[in-house]
């Protein structure tokens, strides 16, 4: 590992400290910012060690749970202390069920996709991220793992559903 | 031990222990829940780099492997924390 790569990887690893201290110290507006930046660092410090693959998924799991953690300047509480006649919760529910209608599409798209597409079939390293050897790894190998982690997932999800839609 | 993996191994130890400040440091339930994705990601680097500068090479993805697994669960770990605060909150 030469200097450049060690003072990259301090960098970014300093950078995810700033955000996870940023978002102790710093006022709860912020702590999305916070959060984006301690995903940004830790990306940037698993990609100078050589895993791309893992920086990718640090970036978007990280970086989800940023909207996750922010601060919303209405709560739900207040929604509903409303007055009866401001339709608050209406455009939500729009959006929800373009959501729904979107999701049945896409599933649609992707269920004609492998059954009447037509795929190339050829040779695949995997590129530079080192795809197909993480996919050996974890859909071969390792499937019971990325099991459990997906499980986990679904469980979080379903929980989030659970009370976020179903007291609404 | 080599330099490299020292320094691979000080900064993931350094994001986690960012991530037990912040843990410890606010009295907000969601400022608690964020050091979930700090503690993951500080474990993740440390993951990846005894992964490249591991003295065996027998299996030099296992580390990323790892690492990839551990901010999907840290990941998965907020979202029920967040619901579990917010059935709370509810009740």
């Amino acid at each position: 590992m030469d200097t450049s790569l060690t003072l990259i990887l301090a960098t970014c690893s300093g950078l995810a400290v700033a955000g996870a201290l940023a978002a102790a110290l710093a006022p709860a507006t912020w702590r999305a910012g916070a959060m984006l930046l301690l995903a940004a660092g830790t990306a940037g410090a698993l990609a100078s060690l050589g895993a791309g693959f893992a920086a990718l998924v640090a970036l978007i799991a990280l970086g989800a749970a940023a909207p996750l953690l922010a601060e919303s300047p209405v709560s739900s509480r207040g929604l509903t202390a409303r007055s009866a006649g401001v339709p608050a919760v209406r455009p939500r529910r729009l959006a929800a069920q373009l959501g729904a209608v979107g999701a049945g599409l896409i599933l649609v798209l992707f269920g004609f996709a492998a059954l009447r597409g037509d795929f190339l079939r050829t040779g695949y390293s995997g590129g530079w991220l080192g795809t197909a050897a993480m996919g050996r790894l974890l859909f071969g190998q390792d499937a019971l793992a990325a099991d459990a982690v997906a499980g986990l997932l679904f469980v979080g999800l379903l929980a989030q559903t659970w009370t976020g839609w179903g007291r609404r | 031990m080599n330099q490299p993996l020292a320094v691979a191994l000080v900064a993931g130890a350094a994001v986690v222990a960012a991530g037990v400040f912040l843990a410890c440091w606010s009295d907000a339930p969601r400022a608690r829940l964020a050091s979930l994705p700090a503690l993951g990601a500080g474990a993740a680097i440390a993951f990846a780099g005894v992964s490249r500068f591991a003295a065996s090479r027998q299996d030099p993805s296992s580390g990323q492997e790892m690492a990839a697994l551990l901010v999907v669960a840290s990941l998965a770990a907020l979202l029920l924390g967040l619901a579990f605060n917010r059935g709370e909150q509810q009740a």
